[in-house]
């Protein structure tokens, strides 16, 4: 007992060490825990603080994600917009190019109405011209052979210079052609056969001749000084009515029956010779073209 | 187109051209188509009057 009692008792020292460093190391131990402990506190509240942190990164980067989205959206629309505006130019270009073809088609077209604007001026000019010209032949006649002719509801030849005692004074009659048929419509002062006279016009058509006989007429009326008032016979003579020749070139020749070449006429003497080539043809050929006598007839201002 | 008619009619009643070159004179062509001829009239109007120039180039192509 003693020998075990000996025994336990020399075992003590070594178990009491043993405790001690157990609890030495349990100690030691236990501070370390704790240090991790605090540490791990510390390290949770670092944790929490991370947390944070990254929830707020999250949610920058949730932000700038978005932020890359719309700037995405926007970087494709302004694609599309420079794909579409790329296009447009591309349209624009062949719309320059086209409106360039039309704008020298254009001036083309423009200046052929140009030339032909001018060609009009000068024959405007040249038509002016030859207007006086004709205008200055009419009052030619009108001046020195009193003679004047009126178109309208028929056509009124008048005669001055038929009395000596007042030349001034007006001899007239006024004829018209309808439906192949002269009518003398009035004649001042009236004339006694102008009844046989009209159907003789009717059957030869010799208009210039009837008027040129008129005239004559009118000199022995006034000379003899027996012209009458306006009778009805003048009214009758309105009336008659035969079937007349067409006023054709034939017709014309009637009273003019030859018709005379310009060359003929510069073979004639000097006297034969025109001075003024110009108006001196124009007066001619109206003289003695067919024509200008179908132009006569068909003119509704010089219908007779 | 009025006026050349009108001048056609003058021409073809009177048978006359007129020559309007020398205005101190009254002259200008008798045109006598069944003749095939053109002769020339002139008047001194300072020694005659117009009555007068008027009826005898009116007798001249009446007759």
């Amino acid at each position: 007992m003693e020998s075990v009692r000996l025994i336990c008792d020399s075992e003590i020292p070594a178990l009491q060490q043993k405790m001690d460093d157990f609890s030495d190391l349990f100690r030691k131990s236990l501070k370390s825990l704790r240090a991790r402990s605090q540490e791990t506190a510390q390290n949770q509240v670092k944790l929490e603080e991370l947390k944070a942190t990254l929830r707020e990164a999250e949610d920058d980067l949730v932000k700038a994600l978005g932020v890359k989205t719309r700037k995405e959206a926007k970087r494709m629309a302004l694609m599309d917009a420079i794909a579409s505006a790329k296009a447009r130019v591309e349209d624009l270009k062949s719309s320059v190019q086209e409106q360039r073809t039309k704008n020298g088609e254009y001036a083309a077209i423009l200046s052929q109405h140009s030339l032909a604007l001018a060609a009009s001026e000068g024959m405007t000019n040249g038509s002016t011209e030859q207007k006086e010209e004709i205008q200055e032949a009419i009052s030619w006649y009108n001046r020195v052979l009193g003679f004047h002719v009126e178109g309208g509801h028929g056509v009124k030849f008048t005669f001055k210079n038929i009395n000596v005692n007042n030349p001034n004074e007006e001899c007239f009659f006024t004829i018209r052609h309808e439906n192949d048929t002269y009518t003398l419509l009035n004649c001042e002062p009236s004339l006694k056969d102008t009844k046989e006279m009209i159907q003789e016009l009717n059957k030869t058509n010799g208009l210039f001749k009837f008027v040129r006989v008129m005239r004559r007429k009118f000199q022995e009326v006034v000379v003899q000084g027996s012209a009458a008032p306006l009778s009805s016979e003048h009214q009758e003579s309105a009336l008659i009515s035969a079937s007349a020749p067409d006023l054709s070139m034939s017709s014309f020749r009637s009273d003019s029956p030859t018709k005379i070449s310009e060359d003929q006429v510069q073979l004639t003497e000097d006297k034969r010779h025109f001075k003024k080539q110009n108006l001196g043809r124009r007066v001619k050929s109206a003289l003695l073209s067919p024509e200008s006598a179908s132009s006569v007839r068909q003119s509704p201002r010089l219908k007779v | 187109m009025c006026s050349r008619m009108m001048l056609s009619m003058y021409a073809s009643v009177t048978n006359i051209v007129p020559n309007l070159d020398d205005q101190s004179k009254i002259s200008g062509y008798i045109v006598e188509k069944d003749k095939n001829a053109v002769e020339k009239f002139e008047f001194d109007s300072s020694k005659i009057t117009a009555l007068d120039v008027c009826n005898e180039i009116w007798k001249i192509v009446g007759s």
